[in-house]
């Protein structure tokens, strides 16, 4: 089905591929046990040979070994603190005691090495060494059990007093690609996943009193003995996590055919109204640029305050929120939150990105689509409306990006950046601007089409960088995907400027000869503008004349310093290059225009003499 | 008063009530003098509409500007707020200005230090209420930690909050019926720090009522002057728009000082009834 959407040229709706190839199906039983914060699971790993090759090893990732102690790779950066913001402060593991492939026979559990490739300190990623080659199209179902200690919530999963987001925590076998070599990555801080995908059909036993949310549909729900027994099942997915709490208050609502849960605290009315009011958007919204989501469910998760660092995180067909009760009277945080980890469901999710290698695939791809839609929805208050001021994601974004390096390739893995605020800056800010520049530079219906053709083409077919560049090539053709790669694999960037700006007035000379005329001067007018960086744009320069007329120049921004002339009976006394600001990821707006008559500065003193005026009145005695 | 010392008294209280603006007014400037600069060398007043485009919506030049004098506003952010605490402190000199003004009589001649000891007193209280405040506010919150209703522990601050609040303005109240005994009834600080007291027993209601609704008009003339000057749509970047919007504001600030004028004017008064009396 895959192979017949690639052939028929741009995809739609119709040739969407309706699931993806079973590569690597669970079937698995878990027992929560709340007192000593532990997962006890068993069942079977169904693997098949998806390349064109014989392997004669696998890959594991034994994620939860991350937080075993202090000397793990993702304990022994130096930056402890990860993505979610905290630090691991109480141990988590995950420990496998049954380890049999049924078509080889004997226990394969001796054959597991001991620790990830390279660092025996760190047992995240592990080999395991075959009895024999697996040829393609073979496969083998592997009867797993393991014992998986909970940490305190660190990288989004753990447990926090009684409330459980509870990912990463089972073997999870590494993908395995085309060629026969395996993608396998030790648990760093800055990185996420990659796998394949599969059919998941989990079964979890935890107390009665829990209230549960997790990847799929719910197929069977039962209480017996004071424990709450519940399956769940999801096809086409490649992870599977859930959430249990006492505490859960519950929405449901069916959103544009897709049935929707809502989990969140008590107190969170308002904040789960905007939830689903966002998401009563952005499924359509995604679903049209991006192609139907294809799950029956839609799982969202609000964790209370006390952990928060269980929030803004995104699992197939299962997200969390977060956000205190609060939130949603003064930003949009709760809006913007619940959009970007839908879109993940997409850009992560249905693409099946390699997370940890190419980070902006996911991340970066996922917050433009996080900007356009929020914008779409709220306009220049996309961020915030408070106080008569509007925020937007784009501003927002921007001084993200304009506080991170400037010179940084963005297609880095995620380990290769410096610490998360650089990656934020990078793989987050600078991509999504970088795709909102070449929308408002090349056309953003076209942007639009050729993101969407991607997202479609390459649907459950895990794409890479190139595939992006060729969809989007097709679309906005080479001077923009040229633009794209440069940015992306050698960290170019761009700053427009106007340089000079002068204007004299020409000699008298006789009626019709030379530049004068004999109805009064005329003025000779010069604009310098330049172009530093490695990017080039076509831009508009906007000229102001002394009586407020204004014209606008073309510049295909090639070279580096373009001079713009202008003849008439009035002098230039402003240019202005990019007036639309179409060019999100220029270095710096603010030299983008020169004038030699400056507007006075009335509105910033009567602003700044009026907090002020009020501030000594509030401080008086 | 005579008929012909009212004109006198009316051009002394208009003084007064100038001095006071002009004093808030000067020492606004001086504030506002680093964050001004750090616009002007942002280079946004090169575009079209200069400063104006600081509030388009969206805040794509606002933060622009932000984060390009973040370094010049951060140098300066101690200097300013230490500025802001001393021309704050030293509001009492135009208030003592305004109170001398309003009072039958001409203030004693060491009124000056004694306002000063008054209002060191005052924000000596309300150092003391703020500290206490944020105290029990947190103590509030520590008891609701574990509620599964996240909103609880904000509730009990808010109304630890709002008491807090309250106190502060009671202490508001009781400096200016202190401060109006020792400029209009010439007693000294810690005589009238006591004397309040009685004059808040004596007459409290009515008090009360003018304290309140001057602050209370106070405020609307704020969100009154905001709702105007939010119809002007100053982003256009007309020089008119941003002028009325200037005038708006002063104006506004001149009303608050002289509904100011009007509640001093019955301390005073009230002060006067009770040494009579």
């Amino acid at each position: 089905m895959l192979a017949a959407s690639l052939v028929a040229g741009n995809t739609t709706a119709d040739t969407l591929p309706e699931s993806a190839s079973a590569i690597a199906s669970y079937t698995l039983t878990a027992r929560l046990d709340t007192t000593a914060h532990a997962v006890h699971g068993e069942g079977t790993l169904h693997w098949v040979n998806g390349s064109q090759a014989s392997v004669d090893e696998l890959y594991f990732h034994l994620y939860l070994n991350a937080f075993e102690n202090e000397r793990t790779l993702f304990n022994r950066s130096p930056f402890t603190r990860a993505r979610s913001g905290r630090a691991t402060r109480r141990w988590g593991k995950i420990t496998l005691t049954r380890l049999v492939a049924r078509e080889l026979g004997g226990d394969l559990l001796p054959s597991l090495e001991p620790h990830s490739p390279g660092d025996p300190l760190d047992g995240t990623d592990r080999r395991l060494q075959l009895p024999r080659p697996v040829a393609p199209g073979e496969s083998l179902t592997l009867e797993l059990a393991w014992d998986s200690s909970l940490p305190e919530i660190v990288e989004r999963t753990g447990v926090s007093g009684d409330f459980y987001l509870v990912g990463q925590w089972f073997p999870k076998i590494a993908r395995l690609e085309p060629d026969g070599s395996w993608a396998h990555f030790p648990f760093h801080p800055h990185a996420e996943f990659y796998a394949d995908y599969g059919d998941y059909d989990v079964t979890l036993d935890v107390p009665e009193n829990m209230i549960v949310g997790a990847t799929g549909r719910r197929v069977s729900e039962r209480v017996e003995a004071g424990r709450r027994v519940l399956r769940q099942q999801q096809g086409s997915v490649h992870d599977f996590a859930w959430s249990a709490w006492p505490g859960f208050e519950r929405r449901e609502e069916r959103i544009d055919g897709v049935d929707v849960h809502l989990l969140y605290p008590p107190g969170h009315t308002r904040n789960a109204e905007r939830t689903l009011a966002a998401l009563r958007f952005a499924l359509p919204h995604f679903g049209e640029r991006y192609g139907r989501y294809p799950y029956p469910d839609l799982t969202v998760v609000h964790p209370p305050a006390y952990a928060a660092a269980a929030g803004g995180m995104e699992y197939p067909t299962l997200i969390t929120t977060g956000g205190p009760w609060h939130q949603s009277y003064w930003s949009r945080a709760v809006e913007l939150v619940t959009i970007h980890e839908l879109g993940h469901q997409w850009f992560y999710g249905l693409l099946g990105s390699n997370e940890p290698r190419h980070p902006f695939l996911d991340e970066g791809l996922n917050s433009y689509a996080e900007i356009e839609a929020s914008e779409a929805l709220f306009g220049q208050a996309s961020a915030s409306s408070a106080l008569g001021l509007q925020l937007s994601e784009t501003a927002l974004h921007r001084a993200g990006m304009l506080l991170g390096p400037h010179d940084a390739p963005l297609a880095q893995p995620a380990s290769e950046f410096v610490d998360f605020t650089e990656l934020g800056a990078l793989v987050y800010s600078r991509t999504a601007l970088l795709l909102r520049t070449l929308g408002d530079v090349y056309g953003r219906e076209r942007l639009e089409r050729g993101l969407g053709e991607y997202a479609r083409r390459y649907r459950f077919a895990h794409p890479g960088p190139n595939e992006l560049l060729g969809a989007l090539e097709a679309e906005l053709g080479r001077a923009a995907a040229d633009n794209l790669r440069r940015a992306l694999f050698d960290g170019a960037s761009v700053n427009y400027s106007i340089r000079d700006l002068r204007a004299v007035a020409l000699a008298a000379s006789p009626a019709g000869a030379g530049g004068a005329s004999p109805d009064g001067p005329r003025y000779e007018s010069r604009v310098v503008v330049h172009r530093a960086g490695e990017l080039a744009f076509p831009v508009e320069v906007q000229l102001t004349t002394a009586d407020g007329e204004q014209i606008t120049r073309s510049w295909d921004g090639l070279g580096r310093d373009e001079v713009i002339a202008h003849v008439g009976p009035q002098p230039v006394i402003r240019a202005h290059v990019d007036p639309r600001d179409a060019i999100a990821i220029d270095e710096d707006l603010l030299d983008n225009a020169l004038s030699v008559e400056r507007p006075a500065p009335i509105d910033g003193w009567d602003r700044a003499l009026y907090l002020f005026e009020l501030v000594l009145g509030g401080l008086a005695p | 008063m005579t008929g012909a010392s009212r004109p006198l008294r009316g051009r002394v209280l208009a003084f007064a009530c100038a001095a006071s603006y002009l004093y808030r007014l000067l020492g606004a400037a001086l504030l506002a003098l680093p964050v001004i600069g750090a616009i002007d060398a942002s280079g946004v007043r090169d575009f079209s509409r200069g400063n104006a485009r600081l509030f388009d919506p969206g805040g794509l030049y606002l933060l622009e500007v932000l984060l390009h004098a973040r370094e010049q506003l951060a140098a300066s952010l101690v200097p300013t707020l230490t500025l802001a605490a001393v021309l704050g402190f030293l509001g009492f000199v135009p208030d003592a200005g305004l109170l001398g003004a309003l009072g039958s009589a001409p203030p004693p001649p060491r009124a000056l230090e004694r306002m000063l000891w008054l209002s060191l007193a005052t924000w000596g209280a309300r150092l003391l209420l703020g500290l206490l405040t944020v105290g029990l506010a947190l103590t509030a919150r520590s008891f609701f930690a574990s509620a599964r209703d996240e909103r609880l522990p904000l509730l009990a601050i808010g109304v630890m909050l709002v008491i807090g609040v309250l106190l502060q303005v009671a202490v508001s109240f009781w400096h200016d019926l202190a401060a109006a005994d020792v400029v209009a009834g010439g007693a000294r600080a810690r005589d009238a720090i006591f004397a309040a007291l009685d004059l808040a027993r004596a007459s409290a209601g009515s008090l009360l009522v003018r304290f309140v609704g001057a602050q209370l008009l106070a405020l609307g003339t704020l969100l009154a002057a905001a709702a105007v000057v939010g119809t002007l749509e100053v982003v256009r970047g007309d020089t008119w728009r941003s002028t009325t919007a200037l005038f708006i504001h002063q104006l506004a600030v001149l009303a608050t000082i002289g509904l100011r004028a009007a509640w001093l004017r019955g301390a005073c008064r009230a002060s006067e009834r009770l040494r009579r009396a």
